[in-house]
């Protein structure tokens, strides 16, 4: 009988192990731009060549929802103040989601990074999230106030 | 007299150290081609070095590919090493050469003479990641004119820390943070003057 305790608490260790380590979301960021500078300024979303879901559209309207100026569009020169370029990461298990989202934000003459946030989440992590919320997850990180 | 663990149970218990434990051992991040401009530009010559003086590299106890530290279920270290296994000041050099040749300086050696010699002193440069990424810096970036004399000088130095991730995660991670450390040094107004034209 004891033990059969020992070996249905190793099995519940075990499991727990499994289980949770399938459950990871982790998110970073920095922004080298005070708040002040990051609201005044105005943002240029440059689509990535690969995404054919028009994320930068979604980053964009993102980035307005908070109140900042935002557009986007093919990457080209632009007379916005700083460029928004990100990188998206997709994975399967038993529907597409949205793995790992980098955006990050850089001086729109000489490319130098004033910042960069990152949202990365398991397929658990990811249940019920839309890829917009993974988006506001990344843009939560980059524009958190210190 | 107490029972051995019967060997299924070890079984299971290790099974569930390394599903907690994930992939820490050999973890490699890379430095090289981490910077993609600079908000400085000219089309001089830059003399550039990139002096590793953290004290635990400095004595031997770490080795010049050393960046810092990955660590498994229990939080037992494992050393992070370069990609190319070359020092890590080599990498940070190649980052910076190839981001100040994309602003059009042309760069050379750190004994050949030029109008302008950068000079980036590591005292320290450690990630350290398990549940969260710590980053711990201590940088000094020195700008000098063709005859030795100290134009500009700016520093940073702290402890961050931010959520970590799997190895290719924390090696994008370690990047940015090492290109946006390096880009707030060269940002500072002594150094973005050393390079304007007038100040030849």
């Amino acid at each position: 009988m004891h033990a059969l305790k020992r070996y249905f608490a190793t099995f519940c260790l075990v499991l727990t192990a499994l289980t949770l380590s399938g459950c990871i979301a982790t998110r970073s960021g920095q922004l080298s731009i005070s708040p002040e500078t990051a609201v005044k300024a105005v943002y240029y979303v440059e689509q990535s060549p690969k995404d054919g879901r028009n994320l930068s559209a979604t980053i964009a309207s993102r980035m307005e929802a908070r109140g900042l100026k935002a557009s986007a569009g093919p990457a080209g020169s632009t007379d916005a103040t700083y460029v928004v370029t990100y990188v998206d990461h997709w994975a399967w298990d038993m529907r597409m989601y949205l793995l790992d989202m980098r955006i990050e934000l850089r001086g729109a003459k000489d490319r130098s990074i004033v910042g960069f946030g990152d949202s990365r989440q398991s397929s658990l992590a990811a249940m019920g999230k839309s890829y917009a919320d993974v988006i506001d997850t990344a843009l939560d990180e980059l524009f958190k106030k210190k | 007299m107490k029972k051995p663990w019967p060997a299924a149970s070890k079984l299971l218990a290790l099974v569930a150290i390394f599903a907690l434990g994930g992939c820490a051992v050999g973890n490699r991040y890379d430095y090289t081609g981490s910077i993609s401009g600079l908000p400085i530009s000219g089309t001089d010559q830059v003399a550039l070095e990139v002096v590793d003086a953290r004290p635990y590299v400095m004595s031997g106890e770490k080795k010049p590919d050393f960046i810092g530290l990955q660590r498994g279920g229990f939080g037992n270290p494992f050393n992070v090493r370069t990609a190319s296994g070359r020092p890590m000041a080599a990498e940070m050099h190649d980052a910076i050469a190839t981001a100040l040749q994309k602003q059009g300086l042309a760069v050379v050696g750190a004994k050949d003479l030029a109008p302008r010699k950068m000079e980036l002193r590591v005292a320290d440069w450690k990630t350290d990641a398990m549940v969260y990424f710590e980053l711990r810096w201590d940088l000094t970036l020195e700008v000098y004119d063709d005859h030795g004399v100290l134009l500009a000088k700016s520093a940073s130095s702290g402890k961050e820390e931010q959520g970590a991730g799997f190895q290719s995660q924390n090696s994008q991670n370690a990047a940015r943070y090492f290109e946006m450390k390096f880009t707030e040094l060269v940002r500072d107004e002594s150094v973005r003057k050393a390079f304007l034209p007038a100040t030849k």
